[in-house]
């Protein structure tokens, strides 16, 4: 409606003199710029037609028949918008057509440009990281050197090479073979200081020889040595049996914990650090109870005679209470 | 002397004994006097005699000719006078290791003999020796001119050490006493010792000795640790030394059945009248005199129970299940145990020996019979565990009786009952006893000791008395317990024994109370002191417990 009540007379008369012409040459196409349209070339059939304002109708004369429109606004070599339709013309009818610009597209122009760049940006990263692990295996770093192994090998990054590729190859078995050997000689190092820590624990220790004896056997760490290994073997030995003394010590430590006779026994160990040498375990030459007055817990004597008193009673009263006929019983109950 | 010279007066006719033959006019002493005159009524030719030997030993006496000399010169060509390997056994019975070794076995035999024969209370005095050569020689022990009575230094937590005559003629019975957790007599290595059944004063009666435990003392042997740490090393190899310690009996059934939940099983030793006398001289020798060594697989409690009962006891050595020597206590016990030695019988029945005083089992389980007719009873939360039962305070386990309407009414009515609640009271009180114990071992432990006496012998010094009372009855005793205890070489005569005085004569509650405030005021304030009146609080309101239960 907008349109026909701007649409000049002059424009319609025109149209239809153009429409008295194309009916003439046989069919019309009437091209409809729609908003954002200025300056989008109109193709027809790989041909241009004409060029669109936003808001026009481009009439243009066609055969009848299939036709393809393109409406192209170009955004230089590598971008585009492009609006495209089939038709099919009628000789008398004319064919409208409404044009809406899409977003903007790569050309094919553009395609083969971003491929090209593509190509461009990746080799010349793979140059950047072959040139990066040259530099690292160049100071000593394995995996860099694997990298540039591959790298001559394959071409990538760099030419290919083989003899570079052969070098660098056995720059990385030697540099491999020497980070082996220092590892082993730590290891072989770390062992020794075990084995000859008196301070570890026995079986560290013994653990620690039997590696040492291994390394020294295979050279491991160190030069192949039977003599050492003999030695430390001699060594595990005495260890060995330290360490089954330490547990014949240890049983019997429990056993002499369990001493029985007196209470103060186990505790004596306790009660003699001010005795030296000469000390003793009887502290039971003191009484109880005197013993107490020196710690002067504060109780009374009283007090000490009852629980004298009833300590004696307690001893015997189990045996009293539950069997009677006990000779515990019998015995103080009289 | 007479009867006890003949056999070995006929060793010497028989030996020829020409070392006599050579010796030159001498005159002898008047006490060898006696036993050549024997050897002369016993027909020995003249020239086994000294010359100028007198029937009536007159215008002798002064020469140095001795017995022992005699003896000296002809102990090397007569195999009979001369050590035998029982006799290094015995000595090391009665000295420590190294000097036994050292010492000339020939020249300490010689002495011994010449010192038995010369002198008529050498039993008395050494009656492991007298005992020995009384066996090589047939002869007969007379401890007719000893003492009746022998000491023995027992050791009690409650009365300290003190020194305990013994009348060997009162010992009714010697057991073997092993202790042993479980219910299997060897589950466990456990501990041997000697048992001696000590009759009342004048009382012979079997079942009147039986039941006299108080008096019962135990002989054991047991490693001295002198140190601040137990050294196992020293404990396996030596360094401790071992005595034959004296006990009260009912310390050690105490420690064993209460403290230990251990078993004691008394096993009666087949011996006469004459060897029981003989052997607690024995034993009283040898616990006054052995210092050796401790170590605990060879030379341990029952090691040398062993060795010395191999000694002391003549059918012991011809036994077959004791001749190879057993290093387990629980072994040697069963050993014994299957030996004509024991009366093993005693110990078939173990109710009945319980009964007769051969059984002592754990009291545990009784305290734990107690605690669940206790349960049975309580209508308010029961103590599950018997160990539970000693972590609550005194009041809350009275508490718990006097909250309980239903237990307190079946107490008040029930007197086995109460006394099952007043049972686990004194459980406590039992242990809260041995707490104590150790609160004063760790006391001693960190306390200067020396520094501590001295401070308070200052404070007492316008107060002779009371410091004189501290000094015999606190500061004497613990350097006693803190120095070597002191070995008799033979049975201790009086003098000795007054190194032993006894630290429960020291009674008087005046003198008790100011020593205990001088202390308080020299006590510092440490953890031990807030945990000492802790306990003290505890130990005050369980006895209060009691009361209130009685």
């Amino acid at each position: 409606m907008t349109y026909r009540r701007f649409l000049p007379l002059t424009t319609l008369t025109a149209g239809l003199l153009i429409s008295v012409q194309a009916s003439a040459e046989t069919s019309l196409l009437a091209v409809y710029c729609q908003t954002d349209t200025d300056n989008a070339v109109i193709y027809v059939d790989g041909q241009q037609s004409s060029t669109c304002s936003e808001g026009e109708r481009k009439v243009i004369p066609v055969t009848p028949g299939g036709h393809r429109v393109d409406v192209v606004r170009s955004h230089g070599p590598e971008y585009e918008q492009r609006f495209t339709t089939d038709v099919s013309a009628e000789a008398g009818r004319p064919v409208r057509v409404r044009v809406s610009l899409p977003e903007k597209t790569m050309t094919a122009y553009g395609e083969q440009m971003a491929v090209e760049r593509l190509q461009a940006s990746r080799q010349a990263a793979e140059k950047a990281a072959f040139e990066k692990n040259l530099t690292a295996a160049s100071q000593g770093d394995i995996r860099a050197m694997d990298a540039v192994v591959s790298s001559y090998q394959s071409g990538t990054g760099v030419e290919k090479n083989p003899q570079q590729a052969s070098y660098w190859q056995q720059q990385a078995s030697a540099a491999r073979q020497a980070l082996q050997e220092e590892k082993e000689q730590q290891e072989f190092k770390a062992a020794l200081a075990k084995a000859d820590d008196e301070q570890a624990p026995l079986q560290e220790r013994i653990t620690a020889i039997n590696n040492l004896i291994r390394y020294y056997v295979d050279g491991y760490g160190t030069a192949i040595n039977a003599a050492e290994a003999k030695a430390w073997q001699t060594r595990r030995q005495q260890l060995q049996a330290a360490s089954e003394r330490d547990e014949r010590i240890a049983a019997a430590q429990q056993e002499l914990d369990g001493v029985i006779y007196f209470p103060f026994v186990r505790s004596a160990p306790e009660v003699m650090s001010r005795g030296g040498a000469d000390s003793s375990t009887y502290f039971s030459l003191l009484p109880l109870a005197t013993a107490m007055d020196i710690v002067s817990l504060p109780s009374t004597t009283t007090e000490h005679i009852a629980a004298s008193s009833k300590l004696k009673d307690a001893e015997s009263h189990a045996s009293r209470w539950a069997n009677p006929e006990s000779m515990v019983a019998q015995s103080f109950s009289e | 002397m007479t009867v006890r010279l003949l056999p070995l007066l006929l060793l010497i006719l028989l030996s020829g004994c020409s070392a006599l033959q050579s010796r030159q006019p001498a005159a002898i002493s008047r006490s060898a006097c006696a036993d050549f005159r024997v050897l002369q009524q016993a027909g020995a030719p003249d020239t086994l005699l000294p010359q100028n030997f007198h029937h009536d030993c007159t215008g002798v006496a002064a020469s140095g000719h001795t017995l022992a000399a005699s003896l000296q010169a002809l102990q090397p060509d007569y195999p009979a006078l001369q050590p035998d390997p029982r006799f290094r056994d015995v000595s090391a019975l009665l000295h420590p290791p190294a000097s036994a070794a050292d010492d000339n076995q020939s020249s300490r035999y010689r002495r011994e003999l010449t010192a038995y024969l010369q002198h008529d209370r050498y039993a008395c005095r050494f009656p492991v020796y007298a005992g020995y050569f009384a066996r090589r020689y047939r002869q007969e022990t007379d401890f007719s001119a000893c003492d009746a009575s022998v000491p023995f230094y027992l050791l009690s937590m409650r009365e300290g050490g003190q020194v305990r005559r013994i009348n060997p003629q009162d010992i009714s019975e010697i057991h073997l006493l092993f202790s042993s957790q479980g219910e299997a007599l060897q589950s466990s290595f456990g501990h041997t010792a000697l048992r001696l059944i000590v009759c009342p004063p004048g009382q012979r009666q079997k079942a009147a000795c039986d039941r006299n435990l108080r008096e019962h003392i135990v002989l054991g042997f047991m490693g001295r640790i002198d140190e601040l740490q137990m050294n196992p090393f020293k404990g396996i190899f030596g360094g401790y030394d071992a005595h034959l310690l004296g006990f009260t009996f009912m310390e050690i059934y105490r420690t064993n059945t209460l403290y230990e939940n251990r078993n004691l099983y008394s096993l009666p030793l087949r011996l006469s009248a004459a060897e029981r006398q003989q052997i607690v001289r024995e034993l009283a020798e040898v616990h006054w005199s052995y210092r050796g060594d401790y170590q605990f697989f060879t030379n341990n409690c029952a090691t040398l129970l062993q060795d010395t009962l191999q000694q002391l006891i003549s059918a012991y050595g011809s036994d077959q299940q004791l001749a190879g020597g057993y290093i387990r206590p629980d072994r040697f016990f069963a050993a014994v145990r299957h030996s004509a030695l024991a009366d093993s019988d005693v110990l078939e029945n173990l109710p009945q020996a319980e009964r007769d005083g051969y059984y002592f089992p754990s009291t545990l389980p009784y305290y734990r019979q107690a605690l669940q007719q206790l349960n049975r009873q309580r209508s308010l939360a029961p103590v599950k565990q018997l160990d539970d039962y000693p972590q609550r305070s005194a009041e809350q386990r009275l508490l718990a009786v006097l909250r309980d309407p239903q237990l307190l009414a079946a107490l008040q009515q029930d007197k086995h009952l109460r006394d099952a609640q007043r049972l686990l009271e004194e459980y406590v009180l039992l242990l809260q006893e041995r707490q104590l114990g150790l609160m004063f071992a760790r006391y001693l432990a960190g306390a200067d000791t020396a520094r501590l006496f001295q401070q308070a012998a200052a404070r007492l010094q316008q107060q002779p008395a009371a410091l004189a009372f501290m000094q015999t009855c606190y500061q004497q005793p613990l350097q006693q317990l803190l120095s070597r205890l002191p070995r008799s070489d033979g049975m201790p005569e009086p003098a000795f024994l007054q190194q032993y005085r006894s630290a429960t004569d020291c009674s008087n509650e005046q003198q008790r109370s100011t020593i205990r405030q001088v202390f308080a005021g020299l006590m510092p304030d440490s953890q031990l002191a807030t945990d000492s009146r802790r306990l003290a609080a505890e130990i005050r309101a369980t006895l209060h417990n009691l009361d209130t239960l009685q």
